[in-house]
Formats: C-alpha cells, structure tokens, sequence
C-alpha cells in the first residue's frame, strides 16, 4: 500500500487571471481540503511567470495518507455517504468556472512504492 | 437472466413497516412460476440512507417477467410494494456484463448499487465507464462474482442507469481489498466524485449489502418452477 497518494490538480486560466485564481484556491478551496486531511505540498506555474497577456497553467500538488487518506479526504472519515460526498467542492468548481479554460485532476503515487508496480 | 429488483425504504423509522412489507411479500416469489431465484432480505450494515429490505426476483426472460406481472399473485405484491408508509425503489434488468470465478460461494455477501447518470452525459463517456467498472474484477478478486447492467425501466426517484452487483466472501474483503486496491480509488472513483471533472453519476445512490447464501450475482434456480397448466408461459 502506498505511504502516500498524491492528487494533481492542473488548471489553465484565464489569460491574466492566474494569480486571481491561485488567491482564490487558497481562500476557497483549501481551507476545506486541509480539513478532509489533505496536504498542500507544492504550486507550480508554468510558464514560469505570470502571463499577462497568455494563459498560464497552475498545478496544485496535495498529498493524503495512502488509500485509507484517500477515503478519509472522499467522506471525512465517516461511513461513504455520496449524497454529501463533493457537493461542496463541486460548488466551489463552478464558482471559479469562468477563470478556467481546461481543468484536470491526477491521482499519482511514488513509482517506488511497494504494489505501484503491478 | 432477467432482474427486478426493489429497495424498500420506510417512510418513517418504524420497524414493524419493514416486518409487516416482510412477511406480506414472503411467499410471493415461491408461487409465481415465471421467478426462477428470489432474494428477500434486510441488509446488513444498513446506513440511513440504505435500503431496509431487498426484493429481487430472477427470471429467465423479461417476457417471464411481463407475464409474471399478469399472474392473480403479483396483485399480492403490487398491494405490499404500493403501501403509502413506505418508498420503493424499483428497476428492472437484463444482466449485463459479468463474471462468475466463484459460482459455489456460500454463505457470502451480494453488494449491489444502483446508481444514476448526471443527464447530458455522452455516449463515449458512458462506455469508457461501463467497460472501466467491468476490468475491476481483473485487478480484485476480492470480487468474486459480479454484474454490470443497465437498467430498462425504473422507478422511485430517478431515473436509474445503472445496477452494479458483486458477490464477495465477507464484509472484510469489501472494506479491505476492495476499497483499499489502487485500481478502485486511482481509476474508478473518479467517475463518482462529485469534485472530479470527469465524473458522471448521480450523487444520488442505492446500495445494499445483504448475506447471501449462494451467488446473488448467479443464483442457483429452484429446483422445482410451481408452473401450473393454465397459467401464462412465456412466448
């Protein structure tokens, strides 16, 4: 099993909206994922500056506490109640849809972890 | 293999609605000849928002199924199944997809979630997640047996897509191997996450968890079909 799992959220703004959006994940979306027991671990830009004039692609890299992290960060812990699972998050999703071109979320763990490689 | 299934929920948390729904529809199954296996069960493990008692009738064709509706018996169940302190949750099912490696499983447990697509969703995206959810058992075989169907008909209150079934040998290989594989939470749950872009379902599922003497997914038939001269047949 793997010590940690590691989400990627990938998103292209905007042209020149990126440093709005970063402020905006940080205030908006991460106050909620750190309570599901996720962790931020890294925010990358790229192109490496912000783009005033062109898009930039943000990835935010967080990392949970291996398969039973994972289901902690989908149902907080508790029994699966999809009813609840991710409408809170969806909505923030929607609310940032007019910065965002394309958006994409990765799961990924360390190739060296044991069962990573089959 | 033809399928109606029904999840009852009471409306209110009186248990003597589910042991009256239970004994007025014990029986039924055994009297019409068109139902081949019949499970009737209360769940195990049942969350609030679960089904309190499973109904599922097999047979061998949906016009057994049609016709069964036509037997003077079945008005025994429509009266159980249309009481005003309850909800029913209802679909009915050519078996699907499936996989039996284990078709003498005794005394297991027969999962199934009924699940519902987010309308709109496309064509592609339906069988890329058709085709994911039937490799699972490739890479868990905590699943023992298992079926993915799309449902023809249902009510209750929505329209249901999907019915996803699994035999396994114990609650612990459901909470263990299969929720903690890579493949379940790294692949599959993505089409259920509600904050994931690509997901598709419903957050709006049913799912139950109930013993099982034998494969739910491939139940044994009964050994004798009460079928009797001047009853309806199938064509």
């Amino acid at each position: 099993m793997p010590e940690k799992v590691y989400i990627l959220d990938e998103v292209t703004v905007v042209p020149g909206r990126a440093r709005e959006y970063r402020t905006r994940y940080l205030e908006g979306y991460a106050p909620g994922a750190r309570e599901r027991g996720m962790i931020l671990e890294e925010i990358w830009i790229s192109p490496p500056f912000e783009w005033e004039e062109g898009s930039n692609t943000i990835r935010f890299l967080w990392s949970v506490p291996g398969a039973a992290g994972w289901w902690n960060m989908r149902f907080g812990g508790g029994s699966p109640n999809f009813d609840a699972s991710g409408a809170e998050q969806a909505k923030w999703w929607r609310s940032v849809e007019h910065l965002t071109i394309s958006r994409k979320r990765d799961v990924l763990v360390s190739y060296e972890d044991e069962g990573a490689s089959g | 293999m033809f399928v109606a299934l029904y999840l009852i929920f009471p409306r209110a948390t009186d248990a003597t609605v589910v042991d009256a729904v239970t004994v007025a529809l014990g029986g039924i199954g055994a009297r019409l000849p068109q139902v081949t296996a019949e499970l009737l069960q209360r769940p195990i493990r049942a969350e609030s928002n679960d089904a309190q008692l499973v109904w599922r009738l097999c047979f061998e064709s949906e016009q057994d199924y049609r016709n069964c509706l036509l037997e003077p018996t079945w008005d025994e169940a429509r009266s159980a199944l249309g009481r005003g302190d309850l909800r029913v949750e209802s679909v009915i099912y050519q078996r699907g997809r499936h996989g039996i490696r284990s078709p003498e499983i005794k005394n297991g447990i027969w999962r199934a979630m009924v699940l519902s697509v987010i309308e709109g969703t496309c064509r592609d995206k339906r069988e890329q997640y058709e085709s994911e959810m039937a490799t699972m058992p490739d890479y868990i075989p905590a699943i023992r047996n298992w079926a993915m169907s799309a449902v023809l008909e249902s009510s209750g209150s929505r329209k249901w897509a999907y019915v996803w079934e699994q035999d396994f040998d114990d609650v612990d290989s459901i909470l263990g191997e299969y929720r903690m594989h890579p493949f379940h939470w790294g692949v599959i749950d993505r089409w259920y996450d509600a904050e994931h872009p690509e997901h598709i379902l419903d957050g709006k599922f049913l799912r139950t968890l109930c013993p099982s003497a034998g494969s739910g997914i491939d139940p044994k038939r009964r050994l004798s079909t009460p079928r009797q001269s001047g009853q309806l047949v199938s064509s």
